[in-house]
Order: C-alpha cells, then sequence, then structure tokens
C-alpha cells in the first residue's frame, strides 16, 4: 500500500482519530512555510523543545509514516481504564506506551529531544526522531545545552507556564545567528474562543484539557510578544497569524467530541477485524483530507485569525 | 408564558422525554452514525415540546413530518438497541451523490416501548416518511401530501396545536404557507415553529461564503444555504401571524454557537465512511455480529461528550441562533 502523500496526508495519518490536531499543525506549519521557513533539516545542530512525543515535529522535518502508524496505537488495549481516563485525563497519551520498533524512524531528525513529562520520554524515544531525548523537570535549567543549537523548534511553547522564564531559556540555547520557531496565541484566541463561547465548565473540561487556561497566561497582541521575546533577547525575523475562525472553529469545538466515538470506533475494529483497519484508515484519511484541505488552504484568506507562528533570531 | 411541566387544568397531558439527555440517548441507537444530527435535533425539539407541554390540545397536528423518529422519542417512546436507521443501505445507495439521503426508508420499525402521548394526525411530505411513520405509531393518522404545497392543501382544520418543526427554509415565510398552516388551528390554538434568528443567519452566511464545494459536500451544505437565505426570521413570522390574527404567546431562545459547530462543522465529514464501514460488516455473514459491539461502545463514547452539549438547552436571548415560537390564534 502507498504512502500517504504530503504533510496534511501525513498528519491526517498520524491523528486520523482527532483530525482536528492535523488540521491545527498543518494550519501553523503553512504559516511557517508562508512566513518563509523552509524546509527544517540540514539547519545544523536541531533542538526540538518541549517535543512531546515527537509526531508533528518529525512530520514538520520531513518524516513519512506507513498508513500502519498512529498516533494511538499504543491506545485502547485496556478499555475500561480508557473510557474511565477519556473524562478526567489531562492528558489521554498519558496512558500510551512507546511505538513499535516496526515504526521507528530510520534517522534521526532532530539532534536533541526535551521533554518534561515520564511518558513523553518513553513515546518520543521510541519514535526516534531525535539523537537523544533529555527529561527535563519542571524548574531545570538545562544548562548542558547553553549555546549549543543552530535551531530551536518549540511549537509547544505555549503550553510552559512562565513564557519569560522559557523565553530566556530558548535563548541561552542558541549559537550565534540561531534561529528559535515557535507559537502563541493570540487575544483573538481568547476573546473569540470557547471560553468566550458559554461552554458550561464540564464540558470545557471535556473538549479543552487546559489550552484555554494556558492561551489566558498568554500574550495578548504582537508587540507584547515582542516584547516578551525581546526581553529575552529573542528578535522578531518574521510572524505569521494563522488558525482563522474555521481552523479554531474546527479544532476547538466541531471536530473535537468526536475522538471518543472515533477512538472507541477503532478499537471494536481492531478486535474484530483487525486485518483491514489499514484499507478502512487510508480511506477516512482521504475523506478527512478532501473534507479539510480547503479549509487550511483557506485559512490565510481567514479572518479572526487567532494565533501567530514565529522564527527569531539571537 | 414560561415552559414548565405541568398544563394547565382541563388541558389534556402530553407526556415527554425526562430531559435533554433521555432526549439524545433514545435517538442515538436509531442515528448513531449522526450523532451531530441527534444532538442538534435535541436542541431544537426538548424546548418545543417543553412548550408545547403548557399549550397542548385533543387535537394535535405535525406539519411535514420526517420518519417521526424524533417525534416518537421525543414523546417518550424508545427503539430496540438493534434498530438504526442505516439497516438497509446497499453500496449502490451508498454511491448516491447525497449520501445523508441515503439511510434506509424501507427498515421495519422494532419499538421497545411505545411514545406516551400520541400527535392526532401528521402530515407528510414524502410517502416514504409516513410508511415509517406509520410504524412508529406515534401518529393516530398520517397523511401523505406530495411537497409542500399540497401538505398546506390538505384539508385538516380545526387542531388545538400545530407544529412544523421541519419546514425551516424560506418557502414558509411566503404568505401562503403561513396562512396555509394557520388555517389549520382553531381558535384558541396555537402554532409552534423554529425559526433561526438574524445572528444564525450571519454565522451561515460567514460559513458559506467561505466554504469551498468541497466543504459543502461534506459539511452541512444544503442547511447552511437555507439558513444563508434569511428569511425567515422571527419579525417576518411576526407581521405575518398577526395579520392572521395571531401573537406570541411563548418565544424560547436555543442553540448556541458551539453547539452549531458541533453540528455543522463536525463528525459529519466523516460519514460516509462509517457508513461504508458498517454497510460492508453488515454484508459479510463473518463480520455481522461485530457490528452490535461497534455500535454500543460507539453510542457509550458519543454520549459521554454529547449529554452535557444537550444539557445546556437553555440559551441566553442574546446569544441564541433560533428560538421555539408559539403563535396563539385569537383569546385562548
Amino acid at each position: 500500500m502507498t504512502l500517504a502523500n504530503g504533510r496534511f496526508a501525513q498528519l491526517l495519518n498520524a491523528y486520523w482519530l482527532r483530525p482536528e490536531s492535523a488540521l491545527f499543525y498543518e494550519a501553523c506549519f503553512s504559516a511557517l512555510d508562508r512566513a518563509g521557513l523552509g524546509s527544517l533539516t540540514n539547519r545544523g545542530r536541531s533542538l526540538d523543545f518541549h517535543a512531546m512525543d515527537g509526531i508533528p515535529s518529525a512530520i514538520a522535518a520531513g518524516a513519512r509514516f506507513p498508513w500502519s502508524f498512529d498516533a494511538f496505537s499504543e491506545l485502547g488495549s485496556d478499555g475500561d481504564r480508557l473510557q474511565e481516563r477519556q473524562v478526567t485525563a489531562r492528558d489521554y497519551y498519558e496512558l500510551a506506551g512507546g511505538f513499535g520498533p516496526e515504526h521507528r524512524l530510520p534517522t534521526p531528525l532532530f539532534e536533541c529531544g526535551i521533554v518534561f513529562e515520564d511518558h513523553h520520554l518513553v513515546r518520543a524515544e521510541s519514535l526516534g526522531a531525535h539523537r537523544r531525548v533529555t527529561l527535563a523537570g519542571a524548574t531545570s535549567p538545562l544548562s548542558e545545552f547553553s549555546g549549543e543549537f543552530d535551531l530551536v523548534w518549540a511549537i509547544n511553547l505555549y503550553w510552559k507556564e512562565d513564557l519569560g522564564t522559557e523565553a530566556r531559556r530558548l535563548r541561552r540555547f542558541l549559537r550565534a545567528g540561531g534561529l528559535v520557531i515557535t507559537l502563541l496565541p493570540s487575544s483573538v484566541a481568547v476573546d473569540t474562543g470557547p471560553l468566550a463561547w458559554g461552554i458550561p465548565s464540564g464540558l470545557g473540561a471535556l473538549l479543552d484539557r487546559g489550552r484555554s487556561a494556558n492561551m489566558q497566561k498568554s500574550v495578548r497582541t504582537l508587540s507584547e510578544a515582542r516584547e516578551l521575546f525581546s526581553a529575552a533577547g529573542l528578535f522578531l525575523q518574521a510572524v505569521e497569524p494563522f488558525a482563522g475562525s474555521e481552523v479554531r472553529d474546527c479544532y476547538e469545538v466541531g471536530l473535537r467530541p468526536a475522538f471518543p466515538a472515533l477512538l472507541a470506533w477503532r478499537r471494536q475494529l481492531m478486535a474484530g477485524t483487525g486485518e483491514d483497519l489499514t484499507v478502512l484508515k487510508s480511506r477516512m484519511v482521504h475523506e478527512l483530507e478532501e473534507a479539510l484541505i480547503d479549509v487550511v488552504e483557506g485559512d490565510v484568506r481567514s479572518l479572526g485569525k487567532g494565533w501567530q507562528a514565529f522564527i527569531l533570531s539571537a | 408564558m414560561t415552559s414548565g411541566a405541568s398544563p394547565p387544568l382541563g388541558r389534556p397531558a402530553l407526556s415527554m422525554v425526562e430531559s435533554p439527555a433521555t432526549f439524545l440517548d433514545g435517538l442515538l441507537p436509531a442515528m448513531w452514525l449522526r450523532p451531530e444530527r441527534a444532538t442538534f435535533d435535541v436542541l431544537l425539539w426538548y424546548p418545543a415540546l417543553r412548550l408545547m407541554q403548557e399549550l397542548w390540545s385533543d387535537s394535535s397536528l405535525e406539519f411535514g413530518i420526517n420518519s417521526g423518529l424524533v417525534t416518537f422519542v421525543g414523546l417518550g417512546g424508545r427503539v430496540s438497541s438493534d434498530y438504526d436507521d442505516y439497516l438497509d443501505v446497499t453500496p449502490t445507495s451508498l454511491a448516491s451523490t447525497d449520501v445523508f439521503a441515503s439511510v434506509g426508508e424501507h427498515v421495519p420499525i422494532a419499538v421497545a416501548s411505545p411514545a406516551r402521548t400520541r400527535v392526532s394526525r401528521g402530515i407528510a411530505i414524502k410517502p416514504e416518511h409516513a410508511i415509517q411513520a406509520r410504524r412508529f405509531g406515534v401518529f393516530e393518522r398520517v397523511v401523505v401530501a406530495e411537497g409542500l404545497g399540497s401538505a398546506i392543501g390538505v384539508d385538516d382544520h380545526g387542531h388545538g396545536i400545530v407544529w412544523a418543526p421541519g419546514l425551516l427554509v424560506d418557502e414558509l415565510v411566503q404568505r401562503g404557507w403561513i396562512r396555509g398552516l394557520a388555517s389549520k388551528v382553531r381558535s384558541g390554538g396555537h402554532v409552534v415553529v423554529p425559526i433561526p434568528t438574524r445572528r444564525q443567519t450571519a454565522l451561515a452566511r460567514q460559513l458559506l461564503d467561505r466554504f469551498s464545494p468541497r466543504m459543502l459536500q461534506r459539511f452541512s451544505g444544503g442547511f447552511l444555504k437555507d439558513l444563508a437565505r434569511g428569511t425567515t426570521i422571527l419579525e417576518d413570522y411576526e407581521r405575518e401571524f398577526k395579520e392572521l390574527g395571531f401573537r406570541v404567546v411563548a418565544d424560547v431562545p436555543t442553540v448556541k454557537p458551539y453547539q452549531f459547530v458541533v453540528y455543522a462543522f463536525g463528525i459529519r465529514c466523516v460519514f460516509r465512511e462509517l457508513l461504508s464501514t458498517v454497510v460492508a460488516l453488515r454484508r459479510d455473514p463473518d463480520r455481522r455480529s461485530d457490528v452490535a459491539a461497534l455500535k454500543a461502545e460507539f453510542v457509550r463514547s458519543a454520549q459521554r461528550m454529547l449529554r452535557p452539549v444537550v444539557d445546556d438547552v437553555d440559551a441566553e436571548p442574546d446569544e441564541a441562533l433560533w428560538r421555539v415560537v408559539a403563535f396563539g390564534r385569537g383569546s385562548a
């Protein structure tokens, strides 16, 4: 069977049960394309900061996975526990183990990955997108990495508590002439996102898993972002807004409630007709791509963009 | 008038489903591959049924019925868990341009428990709807009148309450349709209709302007186009009904923007693939039995996420995309 072509198809292949995540990442990576980032390979020593499991970073850097790969391949082996945790867990992936050896990337794409949680370490190490993966404590200075990297890829920066401290840390990682790539939500995402939609708190907790709280702690405007980064010694080379209302509607609310049902769907198919799952999945990915590609491509013209992708230099 | 549980003294009782979540639970076994549609139906029908509890009459009419499923479940009926809307879908019907219309129309209804209240009359615009609706047994009598004009012309007058849930499109606001509906209501009776607001029209136009043809096909293109026309807003209804001697007696806001996004911009884009998998499994004798477990877990998971959405049925007037409005004729 052929491989899913293109970056968006690869994201959907990995996140076919969470297509809203694939949509968000593709909108982000497209914004970085527009900002002139170019390829992530051959950029010298590269760091994937707060790498989590490394899947979106790997795909952004050109990794191509087979149809048999997905972000949820290790989920669902313990159904009752999973069902319970779907309601309460902050992160579904806490339940997940590592990826099988058949899905390990043949060549690392980043010199180093820094993760902050044990379950991310297990997954990132087994994925093989990084030559080495380091588990950092929440307040770890990571001083061993000072001045070491030409490229710091930090697309999950917005999950961190203290952006000022983290921005200074990113600056310290850089060699002279190096670049930091990151993204942050803006006031638009906060003011017009789920918090502003009057979603009841119980449902909000199911849909949100902490993102809105993080967004509220973030900067509100481009000038605030510029100030935050320049205080850390990082200077704006390019900024590109992304995630207009269609991407955000779909990401925050539209497709998100479908995840538990789609996960249940996959689990039952695995139990009964597992041998056909890749065929089903490839069709589903194709259908999702047909439905969502115009959302991604239309994002550049969309109004009310709630996020900004930054290319920063020291 | 506010919506409440007890009818005024002397009125016949309408016994309805206990809560929005129970309503959703009742619809999902039949509509399990369209959970977003079940959710939206609850958001429109639950407030309407609650409102109709206060206005119920011994002579009731539902104008423009579909299969009757939503009425049946809303009035306390239950289908058995092994029944669903997709039992007779074939690969041929799956290949139709509008896959959402490929659901079974000739599936025997498996009623687990009957509706607690029956509606006196149902007027169906499509014959296949009448066949299904008769099987649910929620209407005492079903009349087929192909096309809206024909349905309006049905000589069936003097009802105490007329509910027209499916006529959301712009034709209804034309004087002829409203006169037709009004003519079926006796003095002191009521018409109850769900009406999109200007906010809904604006949101539909916004989505429609930006959706490509591929997106319109996979998301809710036809419905968005209907809504975007924006002619069916409350003021138009009020004006037309007022001229016919009606006044607004109740006006219940419902459907918040995020709830519409769940409906219009969510799981429906993979309906074709979900359905085609189910059709393939059902046609394979060795795998047919897998569907029951697949469905059971899918429904459980959908319930978990969507119950909070339907429980949030009471919207503030300034955020609602829809209003369920009761117009009263003359003095009650």
